[in-house]
Formats: C-alpha cells, sequence, structure tokens
C-alpha cells in the first residue's frame, strides 16, 4: 500500500495493481502527454532555480545596501517601495534621510525630513547622496531588497542541508530495509510509517522550541523530520531491483553489498530520489518559513525570508510589502522546485 | 470474500494503528525528555530557592528515571489521564477536549472547501486535458502549493479584515458576546477558505491525476458505448473509479491538514489544538506539549484509518486485496 499511496502523491497516475494498472501501463496516453507538458516544466524549473542560486551566491555583489544597516531610524523606517531619499552623513558618523536638501544661507543647509523644514550648519555635513529602495524599508528602517537577497542566503542554506541530510539519512534506511532481512524491513518500514503518520509542524515545533531555536536546530529538526518519503522511495526501488537477474549475477560474483548497493542499485534509483529530493526542498523552505515565522527558527541578526516574514506582522497592516515580498519570495523559490521535480520526473521517466 | 474476513482484516487495522500510536507517542515522550536541559531549568524562573525546586521537580516526578516517568505517564495517559498543564492548573486533558471541536470544526470546513475547489475544477482540468483552462488551473494550483500558509493567512486578514473588513479578523467570537452558530461561521469563513484554498491545489491534480488514469479503462469505454453522455461517464463512472486512490490520499493529508491548522490558528488567534500547542511550546508546558503532539498524532491515525474504511467502502476490489493481506 506503501508504494502505492507514494505513487499518487507523486505522479497523479495511479497505476495501483488494484485498479488494473497492468492495462493502463499499456495504454501510452498519459505519457505522450507528459512528455510534451513536463519540457517547459523543467526549464522554468531550472530557470527559476538557478536564478535564486546566482542571487543568493551573489547577494553581496548585487544587494543595493547593507542588509543590517538602520539609516534613519525615524526618517528611514517603512518607506514604501520604489521610496528615494538623500542621504546626509554626519561628520560624526551619524546618517539620516531627507527628502529634500537645499542650501539655506551662508553656512546653512535647510532640510525636509519627516515632513518638516529644518536648517543646519552646513559644516557638520559630511556628505549627500541619492539612495533608493527599490522595495521599501522595514519597521527599522533597513532596505528590504538587501534583507531579501541575503535571506536567500539563510533560507537556502537552511533548506539545503536540511534536504542533504534527510537523502543521507533516507538512503541509509531504505537501503538497509530493501536489501535487509525481511525482520529488519518490517521494523524500518513501520518506524517510517509512525514517523509519517505525524503532523511535522507539531513535532519540529516541539523540538525546536525546547532546545530554543537556532538555524542548526532548524536544519537538525527539518532533516530529522523530512527523510521518510526518501527512505520509503528508497526502499521500494531496491525492493523492485533485489530480484533482477543482474543484482543476482552480481551477488553470485560476490560484490561486497554496499559496492553493489553505490555501483550498481543506487544510480538506477537516482531518478526519483533526485525527482523527490527537489520536492523535499520546497517543502523544507516552506516548513523554515513556518518555523521562522513562529520565531523558532533563524535568530537575528541573521534572517532568513520567514524570519523577515516575522519581522513583518508588527508592521502590518499598514505596511504590506514588508510581508508580501518576503511571502512571494517563499512561494518563487517552492515554485521553482516544484516546477523542477515536475520536469525531471518528465524527463527521467522514460529512462527507467 | 467473507463476513470475517472484514472483521480480521479491521482487526488487524485497529492493532496496527494502537501500536503506530504508541510508537509515535514513545517517540514524541523520549524526544522531549531526552533534549539537552533539565526542562525545570526552562520552567522555573531562575530566582525559584532551590529548596521550593526540589519540591516541584518531585511533584512533577522529574528526578525519576525516565523510564519510570515514561511507564507512569502511558500508564495514566491509558486511563485517561494526560498530567497537569503547567500554566493553565488544569488537567491537560481538559484543555485539549475545551480545544478538539474548534480544531475538527476548522479541518472539516477547511476539507470541505479543498473538495468542493478541488473536485470541479479537476475534473474540468481532466476533461480539457492539453487545453487553457487545464494549463491556467496547473499553474494556479502549483502556486496555491507554493505560498506559505501563514502568508496567505495573513493576506487574508490584511485584505478582508482590514482592508475591506468583511470579516472579523481572529477569534472564534466577537468579545464580550455569547456566540451563537452565525457568529460561529463568520469567524470560521476566513480561516476555513485559507486553509482549504492551501490544500485545493494539490488536491486538484490528484483528481486530474486519478481521474485521466481510469477514464480509458474498460468499464467507461462500456458506459459510453453504451450510449451514456460523456460528464455522466465522467461524475459518475470516472469518479467512483477515481474515488478509492483520492480517498486514500485524503486520508494521508491529514498530517498536512492539521500542520497547516496549526500555523492558521495562530494567525486568526482560532482557540483550536494547534494554538494550544503553540502557547504550550512558548511557555515551555512540557506536559501540554506532549499531549498536544500525541493528540495530533491521535487524529492523524484515526483519520488515516477512517480513509482506509471509506477506501473499502467505495472499491470493492480494494475490500478484496485488503483483507487478502497484499494492501495494508
Amino acid at each position: 500500500m506503501a508504494e502505492q499511496r507514494r505513487r499518487v502523491f507523486d505522479g497523479g497516475s495511479s497505476d495501483s495493481p488494484a485498479n488494473g494498472g497492468v492495462e493502463r501501463l499499456q495504454s501510452a496516453e498519459p505519457r505522450i502527454e507528459s512528455a510534451s507538458s513536463e519540457r517547459p516544466a523543467l526549464v522554468a524549473g531550472t530557470f527559476l532555480a538557478a536564478l535564486l542560486a546566482v542571487l543568493a551566491l551573489f547577494a553581496p555583489a548585487l544587494a543595493p545596501h547593507d542588509p543590517t544597516r538602520v539609516w534613519d531610524a525615524a526618517a528611514g523606517r517603512l518607506l514604501p517601495p520604489g521610496s528615494a531619499r538623500l542621504a546626509v552623513s554626519f561628520a560624526d558618523g551619524r546618517t539620516a534621510l531627507a527628502e529634500t536638501v537645499r542650501p539655506a544661507g551662508p553656512g546653512l543647509l535647510a532640510w525636509k525630513r519627516l515632513d518638516r523644514w529644518q536648517q543646519l550648519p552646513a559644516a557638520t555635513i559630511v556628505a549627500v547622496k541619492p539612495i533608493a529602495f527599490p522595495l521599501g524599508t522595514d519597521r527599522y528602517g533597513r532596505d528590504l531588497a538587501s534583507r531579501l537577497l541575503f535571506g536567500a542566503r539563510v533560507s537556502l542554506r537552511v533548506g539545503l542541508l536540511a534536504v542533504a541530510l534527510a537523502l543521507l539519512l533516507g538512503i541509509g534506511v531504505g537501503a538497509a530495509a530493501g536489501l535487509g532481512p525481511h525482520w529488519l524491513d518490517a521494523l524500518l518500514s513501520r518506524g517510517v510509517d509512525a514517523m509519517l503518520a505525524f503532523p511535522r509542524l507539531f513535532l519540529v515545533l516541539a523540538l525546536a522550541a525546547l532546545a530554543g531555536g537556532g538555524e542548526t536546530l532548524v536544519v537538525a529538526a527539518l532533516a530529522a523530520t523530512g527523510w521518510m518519503e526518501v527512505a520509503r522511495l528508497v526502499r521500494a526501488e531496491l525492493s523492485r531491483l533485489r530480484g533482477e537477474e543482474f543484482v543476482l549475477a552480481a551477488r553470485a560474483a560476490g560484490v561486497p553489498p554496499p559496492r553493489l548497493l553505490l555501483r550498481h542499485l543506487l544510480p538506477l534509483a537516482l531518478a526519483p530520489v533526485l525527482v523527490t529530493a527537489a520536492l523535499r526542498l520546497g517543502d523544507a523552505l516552506l516548513a523554515e518559513a513556518a518555523l521562522s515565522w513562529l520565531g523558532f527558527g533563524v535568530q537575528p541578526p541573521d534572517a532568513s525570508w520567514g524570519s523577515l516574514l516575522a519581522e513583518a506582522q508588527a508592521s502590518l497592516p499598514g505596511a504590506w510589502w514588508t510581508a508580501a515580498f518576503p511571502g512571494l519570495a517563499i512561494a518563487l523559490a517552492v515554485l521553482a522546485f516544484a516546477l523542477l521535480a515536475e520536469g525531471l520526473q518528465g524527463a527521467l521517466e522514460p529512462r527507467r | 470474500m467473507s463476513r470475517s474476513g472484514i472483521a480480521g482484516w479491521l482487526l488487524r487495522r485497529l492493532g496496527g494503528a494502537l501500536l503506530l500510536l504508541l510508537l509515535v507517542v514513545t517517540a514524541v515522550f523520549v524526544a522531549l525528555h531526552a533534549l539537552p536541559g533539565d526542562p525545570t531549568t526552562l520552567l522555573l524562573d531562575p530566582r525559584v530557592p532551590p529548596s521550593a525546586r526540589a519540591v516541584l521537580i518531585h511533584q512533577w516526578g522529574f528526578d525519576r528515571p525516565l523510564l519510570a516517568q515514561y511507564v507512569r505517564w502511558l500508564a495514566h495517559a491509558a486511563r485517561g489521564d494526560w498530567g497537569t498543564s503547567i500554566v493553565h492548573h488544569r488537567p491537560a486533558g481538559a484543555v485539549l477536549w475545551a480545544a478538539l471541536p474548534y480544531t475538527l470544526l476548522l479541518g472539516g470546513a477547511a476539507l470541505l472547501v479543498e473538495i468542493v475547489v478541488a473536485l470541479p475544477l479537476g475534473v474540468l482540468a481532466a476533461r480539457r486535458r492539453g487545453g487553457t483552462a487545464d494549463h491556467l488551473l496547473r499553474v494556479g494550483s502549483l502556486l496555491f502549493y507554493a505560498l506559505p500558509t501563514f502568508w496567505l493567512g495573513l493576506m487574508a486578514l490584511l485584505l478582508f479584515a482590514y482592508r475591506w473588513p468583511l470579516f472579523p479578523a481572529g477569534h472564534a467570537s466577537d468579545p464580550g458576546s455569547s456566540g451563537g452558530p452565525r457568529e460561529l461561521i463568520r469567524h470560521l469563513a476566513l480561516p476555513a477558505l485559507v486553509l482549504g484554498l492551501a490544500g485545493a491545489g494539490a488536491l486538484l491534480r490528484l483528481v486530474r491525476g486519478s481521474l485521466l488514469a481510469a477514464l480509458p479503462d474498460e468499464p467507461l469505454r462500456a458506459a459510453r458505448a453504451r450510449g451514456l453522455t460523456e460528464s455522466r461517464v465522467v461524475w459518475v463512472h470516472g469518479l467512483r473509479r477515481a474515488a478509492a486512490p483520492l480517498l486514500q490520499v485524503l486520508g494521508l493529508s491529514l498530517p498536512a491538514l492539521l500542520g497547516g491548522a496549526l500555523v492558521v490558528e495562530v494567525v486568526f488567534s482560532w482557540p483550536g489544538l494547534g494554538r494550544v500547542a503553540y502557547l504550550a511550546v512558548l511557555s515551555r508546558d512540557l506536559p501540554l506539549v506532549i499531549a498536544c503532539t500525541a493528540w495530533s498524532a491521535a487524529l492523524v491515525v484515526l483519520g488515516g484509518l477512517l480513509a482506509d474504511l471509506a477506501t473499502t467502502a467505495a472499491d470493492p476490489r480494494q475490500r478484496e486485496a485488503l483483507v487478502e493481506g497484499t494492501l495494508g
């Protein structure tokens, strides 16, 4: 039943034996359809994922400003997207944001800040330069676009690490269940079922909260609750393959089990594992976002997209942009990996 | 197939569910107790004097060996005693009983929204396969899958409670009001819509997939040959054949639904299990956290059992397979 459920989940087309699947496998209709419709998914998914990777990798070069810099705690907070201001630097190192600055007599400058005109001595001012906040600022006056770019690094790092760990764990357990003795398979499969029967967020929340939150813990908690699907998949693939002639031949020729697994079996099971990995990555991003939003994720001064959303909640309902853009960033990333998974499935399936 | 076969299967399935629940509960208990750090350091103010601390630790039973704590907790839980909530000063079971109807109501309403949205649209996508409607629905369902549920909730609040105040901005009743079904439904609408829409995308794809898989089948060809209209073929015969895998998947999507309910309950201050769990975690109320996680697991296991029962009711071939032991 496990494999049947899995297939319904992943492929959308059920070809379980109980539903007369043999007959359906022979009818090529759904395959043709998927081949034609999954090419754009693969292209779009690859493009979006690559774009995100580039944005995250080159965030320091691409970000318009320092993501933690507070230009002006009073006049720079919650500026809407597309705002432009004049950054006025003072001799003592402070900065302030003004709407306009103009000369006001000898040795004096006048600026308009917080809708009021004020005069100040020109000697205290070192520089005045225009700056733009393309996506606005948060409630402390930090540039949202820069925070999003740096947030991409944190979110993707957490997601990738968690999925990599989950893959290792899942492949290990799946291999032990698929190739090991029957009792081990039964035991591990029950364990996987038990873990799957669990609302993931409840467990991750309990774990993260009781151990105090933080990035390492988020990665560990996401990995610890995200490996079961991989294990299930690897087990199914391996138990399908273990009866094949080439496996029997390799065994008869005395190939040791670890080598058999790594050289002969895992490469064949790689395609579905890759598809699942892409899907898991999207799930991990969503779970990380939820966890950070609940306050148990990445801790300041680091900020993931989820923690940006958590911060944004304090400035709602006024400053919609502080919540809208991080949410869209998460959605875009999850979408990218979902498309990638769909495309990969279409591209890799016929070869199996 | 005999009646005793079904009874036997049911007993085995029930036993399996109980065993599963025991495993989950044990895992939660061990995980939460084996974490680094004494729970009392989290629970107690550092200013509490050591003598009072020792009394409290003894009262809570944290000074016993883990196994003894576990056996004692399990024995109590089996009798329906889930320990005393440290924050509420009430039995944890009573706190959860008060919250459970709200979560069931929210989950049920969300499931209804999910089905009402996904079923017709999934059928539409399957019938117009490859057409504009299919492509649009595909993009739409992917988008709803990709949006974080809590973000959807925040945006819904922003738009429909603040910008256009059509719905109340949270809680299950107006402050100071005695409640009533109308008021409850008004408060339920937004969270249920958000939670339902969050899951509708995935369900839509599954309806489409299962239908497409079923459409070329013999019985449907036979139905067409008998001269039935195409919509009757799809809606009656097609959906009946697609029902079993769909019910299975609905049962399997319960953990996700409950996880989504947690964040939606927090966004909308809905007084259900998820919000209780969140507040318990915030206040480090260990007995309540464990009870919450155990209850949510029990809900999922129970839901899976119901889904299996519904599957067997929907598809006789599934029933035979179940009894023969090739499934489950």
